[in-house]
């Protein structure tokens, strides 16, 4: 017949049998409890210990560290706990597991429990001693095996920054000379294989640089510069770069800063540039149709610390939710047929994460699937050290300026808007012409900004419009389509090239709410140095995207109108129907070329008693060139890649001294 | 953000809270260390968070050495405290607290977890006490060790959503080191400690 | 006679915490002060039989109000409420001139005993 335990019974088998040292002493150290696990590792019975000191019935126990401890305990009224990875045993028990480790002693986690009589005083502690052996034994191989895995890495990360970097040598030597190959007389078969390898070989460099930067970033040697910079400018470049891929899609990209975002910043302009290009042209990949918005923010979730976001909207596929995690991670796409398709190392956005991280930043994704994603970029903003030395821009509040925008592309037209009532435009919308023009002949707009391709459409009912309104016109057209209005065509009083940037924007409000003939401007009223080419418009006339997207910007620095052409043709036809202040013109092209097409214009232009300047735009300065250049007719040449003042230069000997001279 | 979960009175009430629970923490420090142990009045703060490395941005550490310690507690209010402690000081610390010898081998991490452990017992449950939630507590663990703080503890990441920041400073009488106390809450707790703060504001 | 009481915390829950510990129908008027610089000024403008003080207030703390108060004859008894119960900070705000000390959360019995030694119950 058997009885079941008490309940105190029960309690007390548990203390006892339980598989962890128990041991209660009270405040003077003298044991109550030692239980049986005790037992079976020490060799004593508990009638012999209990009663007993415990320092006296244990001398090898640590006296006033545990001293400490258990004053502690019964001071505070609070647990406390000791890891073996501080002390890796209270008591120097055997393990048992001789036979498959090397391990000398039982390693224990210890916790020291206040024992709270019915009173609320502290009088007793419970000391638990519990075996963590086997947790040592696995975290010591797995120590080992982290520690052999990251000199691996290590090594394996300083080899390939290494190579990487031999490799670029004569790599850039191959771009080099084939460029060199493409300045000399080639038949057009030979001309089209060399541009072939030169686009293979420009492709192999970015590559290149992908692995070069991610294992720079990986064996610990990517420095990042400290170095104050505009980050307008550095947004807008970024942006540039991704348009011409954007606008072939037929896909809108547009840049809006907040207002409260600061003009100047400190930090690494070129890897910021970096990152935010990767997300562009990422999202650009990635849709087919739609836009891409590249939006600056400052990011308020942290009161004490200002910082930045940059988010990149796009109008995509969008990323399901378990596929979200892999972006960030090396060597990953979304599901591997995209790779076959679009191509790319899988390294960027792995790239992006790493850079922001060194820069105290993060990167992320929001998405919904068949609506789209937001990848963003958070950074701490770091003021500028020093101030400025830029001429400010010049006025910028336009309150009293009615514009009306008409543009069939949503995110175009909503960024525009915003920008416009940022510099105090009231603005008025219209996604189409049949709404726009009534609009625009009822309403007293001071000026009506129109996307090109619309105009293009109905330039008759337009030019009519215009004539009934007041409203000085502004075209906007997408950077590397074709510009040039048909003949008949309405003249704009000014163009903007999408992305629009901040200083032509201006500069044509500026125009408009002026009012008078812009040609006519006299000198004086030309107020920044910068902007001295308001009101004058250049011809730039280059097939390479990349190269025509720096030119433009460089002219428009200066405040010139830019128009583009893609080939010799192009540069013919336009020059024929607008008078230039000047055309910048690349040696080959296709369909014409640059020498070609200049040949061309000083014969019809001869006749017409004309002669705009033609500047020449090469890859090599070599000798010979500069004769070949005159004997076309052009003036002058300048070699890529194009520096700022030596356009400058020649742009202030042909255009602006011209001007002065006609003004006079 | 402050604003979005808490009434103004709530706020009030929850600083108040945490400026005895820290008053205690002290208290607890000077009988342990055997010092006078005075601390700046502690400001709370309690923001959103998207990674752990924004936290020590946000206290300011960025990449001064330091070391940090974590310590879960549960029960009636779960959460993680993390405490971050200046690199100066440290060996005065350490003294006053039995141990010998630096910091820098894991074996002596042990006045780092003494300390932490101290710290956060007596803060949280003075901050318990008070709202009457009852809090058991895990033992606590070495984050990093004399590392630049901001890095170190930014490669953990984290799926947290708030956290309440209290920024206080500790000076012993014989020398000072910088100490903050970081308390995580995870989104369920939220409401937990927004019913307690309200329980104990109707009771004023 | 009415008993005048001055209740001294830069955190309105603090002071509401002192109200809530006060034997009932104690004071015939309880001033809340919310710094430092407020109690010294009502301290002097108007005749206060008892105060509560919190210790660490922003600006002037509980010890510099402590020695202002306690430096113009006719000054209030005060009774020091504070989280930080360190023997250092009782001896120093005893040194001051401060009656008691009283450890937060502050409890009635713990009130109601000091007030029994002040002779105020």
């Amino acid at each position: 017949m058997t009885e079941p335990l008490t309940r105190s019974g029960l309690l007390a088998f548990i203390v006892d049998r339980v598989n962890v040292g128990l041991l209660v002493v009270d405040a003077d150290f003298t044991i109550v409890v030692f239980n049986h696990f005790l037992e079976a590792h020490s060799g004593r019975r508990s009638e012999e210990v209990v009663g007993k000191n415990v320092f006296d019935a244990f001398p090898e126990l640590p006296g006033p560290w545990l001293t400490r401890k258990i004053r502690n305990v019964l001071l505070l009224k609070n647990y406390a706990f000791t890891s073996w990875q501080q002390r890796p045993y209270l008591f120097r028990f055997a393990h048992h597991r001789t036979i498959t480790s090397s391990v000398d002693y039982m390693r224990q986690d210890c916790t020291f429990i206040p024992v709270v009589d019915g009173e609320g005083a502290v009088s007793q502690v419970c000391v638990v001693v519990a075996d963590a052996t086997d947790t040592s034994i696995a975290h010591t191989e797995l120590s080992r095996a982290r520690k052999e895995a990251e000199a691996a890495n290590h090594a394996k990360s300083e080899f390939l920054a290494t190579m990487s970097h031999e490799i670029r040598t004569p790599l850039s030597g191959v771009i080099g000379m084939n460029r060199f190959l493409l300045e000399t007389e080639l038949t057009s078969e030979q001309r089209e294989l060399a541009q072939a390898t030169g686009n293979c070989a420009a492709s192999l460099l970015l590559l290149l640089n992908d692995i070069l930067d991610f294992s720079k970033i990986a064996a610990g040697m990517m420095e990042l510069e400290a170095v104050d910079f505009d980050l307008r400018t550095a947004m807008e470049d970024a942006v540039d770069l991704v348009a011409a891929a954007a606008h072939q899609k037929g896909i809108e990209i547009a840049l809006v800063m907040a207002d409260d975002v600061p003009a100047r910043m400190n930090g690494d302009s070129g890897r910021l540039r970096q990152i935010v290009l990767n997300l562009a042209s990422n999202a650009v990949k990635f849709t087919a149709q739609g836009s891409v918005l590249i939006e600056v923010t400052r990011d308020e979730a942290l009161p004490t610390e200002p910082r930045l976001r940059f988010s990149v909207r796009d109008t995509g596929m969008g990323i399901p939710a378990d596929r979200r995690d892999r972006l960030f991670k090396s060597f990953s796409q979304v599901d591997a047929s995209t790779t076959r398709t679009h191509g790319g190392t899988g390294l960027g956005l792995a790239i992006c994460k790493r850079l922001a991280e060194l820069m105290h930043g993060n990167v992320g994704i929001d998405s919904e699937v068949g609506v789209g994603s937001v990848f963003w970029l958070t950074l701490p903003l770091r003021l500028p050290t020093t101030s400025s030395d830029a001429l400010p821009l010049p006025a910028t509040d336009f309150s009293g300026l009615r514009a009306l925008v008409i543009d069939s592309h949503p995110v175009s037209r909503r960024t525009l808007r915003a920008r416009l009532e940022t510099l105090g435009v009231t603005v008025d919308e219209a996604d189409a012409l049949d709404a726009g023009l009534p609009r625009l002949v009822e309403g007293n707009f001071g000026v009506c900004l129109v996307d090109r391709e619309l105009a293009e459409q109905a330039a008759p009912e337009l030019r009519l419009a215009l004539e009934r309104s007041k409203a000085k016109i502004v075209s906007l057209g997408m950077l590397g389509r074709r510009p040039m209005p048909a003949a008949g065509a309405v003249q704009a009083t000014a163009s903007l090239n999408k992305p629009i940037r901040e200083a032509p924007l201006i500069a044509c409000l500026a125009e408009a709410a002026k009012g008078g003939d812009a040609a006519r401007r006299s000198q004086a009223d030309r107020q920044s140095d910068a902007g001295w080419g308001t009101g004058m418009r250049i011809l730039v006339a280059e097939d390479n995207p990349v190269n025509q997207r720096i030119a433009v910007r460089l002219v428009e620095r200066f405040g010139f109108q830019v128009d583009v052409a893609v080939n010799g043709l192009e540069a013919l036809a336009a020059t024929a129907a607008c008078q230039y202040a000047a055309v910048l013109m690349d040696g080959e092209m296709p369909a014409m070329d640059g020498l070609e097409a200049t040949r061309q214009i000083r014969q019809r232009d001869q006749s017409l008693g004309l002669r705009v300047p033609i500047i020449a735009m090469t890859a090599s300065g070599m000798s010979g060139d500069r004769e070949r250049f005159l004997a076309a007719g052009m003036d002058e040449y300048v070699t890529k890649p194009i520096s700022s003042e030596r356009l400058g230069e020649i742009l202030t000997r042909f255009v602006r001294r011209a001007e002065a001279a006609h003004q006079a | 953000m402050m604003a979005d979960v808490f009434e103004p009175d709530q706020r009030d009430a929850l600083q108040e809270v945490v400026n005895v629970g820290m008053g205690t923490a002290a208290a607890a420090l000077g009988a342990v260390l055997e010092s006078f142990v005075s601390l700046s009045v502690p400001r709370i703060e309690f923001v959103r968070l998207e990674q752990l490395g924004d936290l020590a941005a946000l206290s300011g550490w960025k990449d001064d050495a330091g070391c940090a310690t974590r310590q879960a507690f549960y029960d009636q209010l779960e959460g993680e405290v993390i405490v971050l402690f200046g690199s100066e000081g440290q060996a005065q610390l350490s003294h006053k607290l039995g141990y010998d010898g630096d910091l820098s081998s894991t074996g002596d991490q042990e006045p780092l977890l003494d300390f932490s452990n101290v710290l956060v017992g007596a803060c949280m449950n003075g901050v318990g006490q008070q709202l009457h939630l009852d809090l058991s507590f895990s033992p606590p663990s070495v984050l990093c060790v004399n590392k630049p703080v901001a890095t170190a503890i930014a490669s953990v990441t984290l799926a947290v959503s708030y956290a309440l920041l209290i920024n206080v400073q500790f000076v012993l009488q014989d020398g000072s080191f910088k100490s903050q106390l970081l308390i995580l809450l995870p989104e369920a707790s939220i409401p937990v400690l927004k019913g307690a703060v309200e329980r104990f504001v109707e009771s004023l | 006679m009415g008993m005048r009481l001055l209740i001294v915390d830069d955190s309105m829950t603090g002071r509401k915490l002192v109200r809530k510990a006060l034997p009932p129908n104690f004071a015939t008027e309880i001033i809340e002060a919310g710094s430092g610089e407020d109690a010294i000024r009502i301290c002097a403008s108007q005749p206060i039989d008892l105060m509560f003080l919190d210790l660490t207030m922003p600006g002037l703390t509980g010890y510099d109000v402590l020695a202002a108060v306690k430096a113009e004859p006719g000054s209030p008894v005060v009774i020091v409420v504070s989280g930080d119960v360190q023997t250092l900070a009782q001896e120093r705000v005893k040194a001051l001139g401060a009656f008691a000390f009283i450890r937060k959360p502050v409890q009635a019995s713990t009130v109601e005993s000091a007030l029994k030694d002040a002779r105020f119950l």
